[in-house]
């Protein structure tokens, strides 16, 4: 597969959109994943990663071919999806507000879809409270196994802020995970 | 050791040492607030490290050539406006200069046709130079050059001409996606 995708780069820099369309199918899955843990919403995440691939595909001669093609792509979008929720700001949008995901699921049973997508809900809201260059650092870490230096490779950060930022986006979101307790218990008591 | 390096052994990724483990736990029992630090992380964390890659919808490639195709479209009509706004630009342009340079003649048209009848008159007579020079020179090199190469010339300027005008079409008409 290595092989392949070596010709299938090579191909693609020199303008062929064949090419080019074999990586969008080999790379499609982890670039929006990427764009739908950023943006929380699976038309964005949609939107937000073929934007991803065309900037890549107009890109494509200024490409390196030694440095990794996957974290060259992840490095686009998570750019990307930053400035998309920096515009976002101007009209500001709780995560309650939000649309709920249309998350693709393809495991038997309506317990276990339910499980799962609470499951998301959970990840979603931990990830919100995160600040965007934050959050791209949290799922580079968690979802792609990406070291320090990768992360800063990616997002163009310097190690000890690579790790300051890591710090302190686990301590948000443990702090946000017991600040939702607190107030989950705090219902509870008020129903009783 | 300050409350703040607990603070950063509960969030580190790293392994501790077992001193550290150790003295981490002995600090907990003490301190609630970290104690519910260490447990909130403990959760955060299993839902990070188990959270999944999720998936596009299906066809996704097929969304993104079509969008690439538009995108191309969009770029050839945005071409398409821009020669029209130069060509229409350039014509304009032409036409007030037409429209400058008439104007002497509604105003003073006796002396501006005897100015460029004098004009004409001195052109011809270059032209007849040239033509005459020509002659002098066809008339010297004909000889020498055989039929061969007049054929050969013609077929040179014929296929520089089909290859400018294929150029011309390729530059100008936009590129499929192919798979």
């Amino acid at each position: 597969m290595q092989d392949k995708e070596a010709i299938w780069l090579i191909q693609a820099q020199k303008g062929d959109a064949g090419a080019f369309s074999n990586l969008v199918e080999l790379y499609q899955r982890p670039v929006y994943n990427m764009c739908y843990r950023m943006l929380s919403n699976a038309e964005d995440a949609e939107d937000a990663a073929q934007e991803t691939f065309l900037r890549a595909y107009k890109s494509m001669k200024r490409y390196d071919l030694n440095r990794s093609f996957s974290s060259w792509l992840l490095s686009i979008a998570a750019h990307y999806c930053i400035d998309q929720i920096r515009k976002r700001r101007f009209n500001i949008v709780s995560v309650e507000e939000l649309p709920m995901p249309d998350l693709p699921d393809h495991s038997p049973g309506v317990d276990s879809q339910l499980e799962k997508a609470e499951d998301q809900n959970r990840v979603r809201g931990l990830l919100s409270v995160l600040e965007p260059i934050d959050r791209a650092a949290i799922i580079l870490y968690y979802w792609y196994d990406y070291s320090y230096s990768e992360i800063c490779q990616v997002l163009n950060l310097s190690l000890s802020a690579t790790k300051s930022r890591l710090h302190r986006a686990r301590r948000a979101m443990a702090k946000s995970w017991q600040a939702n307790q607190v107030e989950h218990i705090h219902a509870e008591r008020i129903a009783v | 050791m300050s409350h703040h390096s607990y603070e950063e052994m509960i969030l580190a990724d790293e392994n501790l040492s077992s001193e550290q483990q150790l003295d981490l736990q002995q600090h907990i029992q003490l301190c609630e607030s970290c104690s519910e630090l260490a447990s909130a992380w403990k959760v955060v964390q299993y839902d990070l490290e188990n959270s999944t890659m999720l998936e596009p919808a299906s066809h996704f490639v097929n969304r993104w050539q079509a969008r690439l195709e538009m995108e191309r479209l969009a770029k050839h009509h945005k071409q398409n406006r821009l020669m029209f706004f130069i060509t229409w630009s350039a014509v304009l342009v032409v036409f007030g200069l037409l429209v400058y340079f008439t104007l002497p003649v509604f105003q003073e048209p006796k002396a501006f046709f005897l100015t460029y009848l004098y004009q004409l008159l001195n052109w011809l007579s270059v032209i007849n130079y040239i033509q005459n020079f020509s002659q002098t020179l066809a008339t010297g090199t004909y000889g020498g050059i055989s039929v061969l190469w007049f054929i050969l010339a013609a077929g040179i300027l014929t296929f520089l001409g089909v290859i400018w005008l294929v150029s011309i079409r390729y530059l100008t008409s936009p590129r499929r996606v192919t798979r």
